[in-house]
C-alpha cells in the first residue's frame, strides 16, 4: 500500500509498504478515505512545531475511513461502516490519566506527529479510540470531526456559555468551529475576529456566524462596542496563536471573565498579569479533546448543528500531498480546510 | 488628630488635621491602633504601583482599631470593641457586583490605595457593611493582619479543593507565608514555599510550613523533586510578581494543574503558552477578598490555625512612618511585616 512520508521539513515522498499486520482482537483496519490538513501539520511541515522535532513523520490525524476488517473482540463497528478515531495514544497510569484527563497524559503521543498517522491507504486503530460515523455524514465531513472535537472540548472547558457574550479570535477552521459551538451552546452573541483578510469572515457568515470583525480595518474595542454595546464580553477564545489576540482578550474581557487558550504560539506572548490578577480572570488552556468530545462532534455534524461544507476550500488527490502544502503556502489566508482525497468517496 | 500623608512618591509627612466629621447612622468611628505596611504600599511609595498612583494619599488598608462611637443604626459593634474593615468601595451595579464578585467591581476603589484616604491616622470612619468584629483575645496587631490573611483565604479558595494535593508557593513574604499556611490548613498533602532569603524561610518554619527551598542555593526542579519525589505538584501560588517564579510554576506544575496569580508585576511577564495550552493548565487571577474571606481570616486566627507573630518583624510609631519606608528600603530581606503603632 501507498504511504506519504514527511522525510524532512518541506519534503514529502511516497513509498510502497506492506499491508498492516493481522489485527489484534481490539483493533480495526480502516481504509482511509479523506485526510484534512491541519494548521499544526503545516507547523510540522515547516519544521516549526514547538514539540515535534523528529523526522521522518507520517502525518494525518484528521481522517475518515471505511471499516475494512475488525478484530475478534470489536463490537462498536462492522466492515463497511464509516468511522474515524482519536489520534491520542496515552499511558493510562500517569496522574492525569488516572483522573480521566487523558488528553494531557504525561506520556501522550499523538499519531501524525510523534507516532505514525493515517497518511496511507490503510490504517489500524484501536476500538477505545474509534468513533462510528453515521452513513448520512460524508467522508469529508467525517474528516472534520477532529477539529470539531477541539471546538467541543474548548467550549466545555469554558463552563456554561448560556446568555454570555463570546469573542473568538482567529477565523481559521478551529476558530470557526469554536464559534459555531458557542452559538449552539447558548451564547447570547458570538463575535469572530481575524487580523487577516475578509475571506475567512465570508466563510464564517456561510456557517451562520453573523458577527465578525476584520481587525485590520476596525480596532478590537470598536468591534466589541459595535457588537455587544455596553454589555462587553464574558468569555474569549484565543484561536490565533498571536500576541495581539491575547493582549486584546485579556484587556477586554469583563472582570472575572474567562479566556481559553486554543491557538499554538510559535513565540511566547507577554501577558498583562496586572489585568489577569486584579480582574481575577480565568485563563485556561484547552488541549485537543477526549472521547466524549469526538462523540459530541459526530452528533452535532450528523444533526447539522455544525455547518462544515463552507470550511473545505480545496481538494487534492493523495499523490499531490506536497502540492497541497505548496498551495496552502501560496494562498495564505485565502484557503481554509484543504482535504486530501486518499480513496474517493 | 495626626495623619500620615504620602505627599508624592518618596515623601511621607505627618499632618495635624481636624477630627473626623459626625457619623452617619451606618458608620463606626475607630481609634486606630495598628497599621501594617503592605507590599503594594511600598510600590505606591516608589510611584511604581500599576494602578494606585494618585497623590497625595493617606495610606493604610491593613489596620486594627478600637470602636469609639457608632451610628444609631449600627448593631454589629459597640464602643470598646476591637474591629477592622475591608477597604473596598464598590458600585453594586456592574455585572461583577451583581453576580456577587464585588472584589472585581468594575468601579472598584480601595481606601488607602486607589481611592479615598486610608487608616494611617488616629481616627477613621468605617461603614458597618465592611466592618468585621475582632474577638477580645486577639491583639490589635493580629487585627491589622486580617487583611493579608484574607488574601490567603481568598486565593486558596480560588484554587479549588486542596485536599491531598501537593502545593508550591513562590515567595515567602507576608502573603506567600499566609497562602502557604492556608494551604496547609485546608488539607494540602505537602506544601513547599520558596524564596531567595533564608530569614523569610525561617519565619515560614516558625509558622509551621516545614518544606522550604532557597532558590539561590537549589534549583526549583531539585527542590520539587526533593520535597515531592515523583508525585510532583498540582497547585501553585505565584506570590512574588516575578518572571522566573511564573516560568518555574508554568513549566513545573502537573499537566492539568492550577496556578494562581497573586503577585503584583512591575513588568509584564512572558508566558509559555505552549505549556499552558498543551498541558491544559488553569491560570487564575486572585483579587483581594470578599467579606466571607475576612470572616474566615478572623475565625482561623482565633482558632490558632494561622500564626501571625513570626511575621511581624519591626515596629515604628506613627511619627516615624517615613522612617519605616526608609528601613524597608535598606532591609528588604529582613523586613517582613512592618507595623505602625498609631496608638501606643
Amino acid at each position: 500500500m501507498k504511504q506519504a512520508v514527511l522525510e524532512t521539513p518541506g519534503s514529502i515522498v511516497f513509498r510502497e509498504i506492506p499491508m498492516p499486520e493481522p489485527l489484534k482482537p481490539n483493533e480495526i483496519l480502516l481504509r482511509i478515505k479523506k485526510i484534512g490538513v491541519c494548521g499544526s501539520d503545516i507547523h510540522v511541515f515547516h519544521g516549526k512545531h514547538p514539540f515535534v522535532t523528529k523526522y521522518p513523520v507520517i502525518q494525518g490525524h484528521e481522517y475518515s475511513g471505511e471499516v475494512a476488517e475488525v478484530g475478534s473482540a470489536v463490537t462498536l463497528v462492522k466492515p463497511g461502516m464509516k468511522a474515524t478515531a482519536r489520534p491520542q495514544v496515552v499511558c493510562g497510569h500517569c496522574a492525569p490519566c488516572l483522573r480521566g484527563q487523558y488528553n494531557v497524559c504525561q506520556n501522550l503521543t499523538v499519531q501524525g506527529f510523534v507516532a505514525n498517522g493515517s497518511a496511507q491507504e490503510y490504517f489500524v486503530v484501536t476500538e477505545d479510540r474509534i468513533v462510528a460515523v453515521p452513513d448520512k455524514v460524508s467522508y469529508e465531513q467525517a474528516a472534520l470531526i477532529e477539529p470539531a472535537a477541539v471546538g467541543a472540548h474548548s467550549t466545555i472547558r469554558a463552563g456554561s456559555l448560556i446568555g454570555k457574550n463570546v469573542v473568538v479570535a482567529g477565523a481559521g477552521t478551529i476558530g470557526n468551529l469554536i464559534a459555531q459551538f458557542a452559538i449552539n451552546r447558548g451564547a447570547k452573541k458570538v463575535l469572530l475576529t481575524t487580523a487577516k483578510s475578509d475571506f475567512r469572515l465570508g466563510i464564517a457568515k456561510e456557517c451562520g456566524i453573523k458577527e465578525t470583525a476584520n481587525l485590520s480595518k476596525e480596532s478590537f474595542p470598536d468591534a466589541v462596542k459595535r457588537v455587544f454595546g455596553e454589555e462587553g464580553f464574558q468569555v474569549g477564545f484565543e484561536a490565533a496563536g498571536a500576541q495581539g489576540a491575547v493582549t486584546d482578550l485579556i484587556a477586554g474581557v469583563e472582570n472575572g471573565g474567562t479566556v481559553i487558550i486554543v491557538g499554538v504560539f510559535e513565540e511566547n506572548p507577554v501577558v498583562n498579569m496586572g489585568f489577569l490578577g486584579e480582574h481575577e480572570l480565568n485563563v485556561l488552556g484547552s488541549m485537543m479533546y477526549r472521547q466524549e468530545d469526538y462523540e459530541e462532534a459526530v452528533q452535532f455534524i450528523a444533526d447539522e448543528k455544525l455547518i462544515t461544507s463552507p470550511l473545505i476550500t480545496s481538494r487534492f488527490p493523495f499523490n499531490e500531498y506536497l502540492e497541497a502544502y505548496h498551495f496552502i503556502e501560496k494562498q495564505g489566508d485565502k484557503s481554509l480546510k484543504v482535504m486530501i482525497d486518499v480513496a474517493g468517496n | 488628630m495626626k495623619q500620615a500623608v504620602l505627599q508624592r512618591p518618596g515623601l511621607v509627612e505627618i499632618k495635624e488635621v481636624p477630627l473626623p466629621r459626625d457619623l452617619n447612622p451606618n458608620e463606626i468611628l475607630l481609634k486606630i491602633h495598628r497599621v501594617g505596611i503592605c507590599g503594594s504600599d511600598v510600590h505606591m511609595y516608589y510611584g511604581k504601583h500599576p494602578f494606585a498612583n494618585t497623590y497625595p494619599m493617606v495610606q493604610g488598608h491593613e489596620y486594627g482599631g478600637e470602636v469609639i462611637a457608632v451610628g444609631k443604626d449600627v448593631t454589629l459593634l459597640k464602643p470598646g470593641m476591637k474591629a477592622t474593615a475591608r477597604p473596598h468601595l464598590v458600585c453594586g451595579e456592574c455585572p461583577a457586583c451583581l453576580r456577587g464578585q464585588y472584589n472585581v467591581c468594575q468601579n472598584l476603589k480601595v481606601e488607602g490605595c486607589a481611592g479615598p484616604e486610608g487608616a494611617a491616622q488616629e481616627y477613621f470612619i468605617i461603614p458597618e457593611d465592611r466592618a468585621v468584629v475582632i474577638p477580645d483575645q486577639l491583639s490589635y496587631e493580629q487585627a491589622a493582619m486580617i487583611e493579608p490573611i484574607a488574601v490567603g483565604a481568598h486565593s486558596t479558595k480560588r484554587a479549588g479543593d486542596l485536599k491531598g494535593k501537593n502545593v508550591v508557593v513562590t515567595g515567602a513574604g507576608t502573603i506567600g507565608n499566609l497562602v502557604a499556611q492556608f494551604a496547609v490548613a485546608r488539607g494540602a498533602n505537602n506544601v513547599l514555599i520558596t524564596d531567595l532569603v533564608d530569614a523569610k524561610l525561617k519565619i515560614a518554619n516558625e509558622c509551621g510550613i516545614t518544606a522550604t527551598a532557597n532558590l539561590n542555593k537549589e534549583s526549583f526542579n531539585e527542590a520539587v523533586k526533593r520535597v515531592f519525589g515523583e508525585s510532583g505538584f498540582q497547585v501553585a501560588f505565584e506570590a512574588v510578581g516575578a518572571q522566573s517564579a511564573l516560568t518555574d510554576l508554568i513549566a513545573g506544575v502537573e499537566n492539568g494543574g492550577t496556578v494562581i496569580i497573586i503577585g503584583v508585576y512591575v513588568q509584564n511577564p512572558v508566558v509559555n503558552m505552549g505549556f499552558l495550552g498543551e498541558h491544559e493548565l488553569t491560570v487564575l487571577g486572585s483579587m483581594m477578598y470578599r467579606h466571607e474571606d475576612y470572616l474566615e481570616a478572623v475565625d482561623w486566627v482565633s482558632k490558632g490555625k494561622i500564626k501571625t507573630w513570626p511575621l511581624i518583624t519591626h515596629y515604628f510609631s506613627l511619627d516615624e512612618y517615613h522612617n519605616a519606608y526608609k528601613f524597608i528600603e535598606s532591609n528588604a530581606d529582613q523586613a517582613v511585616k512592618v507595623m505602625i503603632e498609631v496608638t501606643e
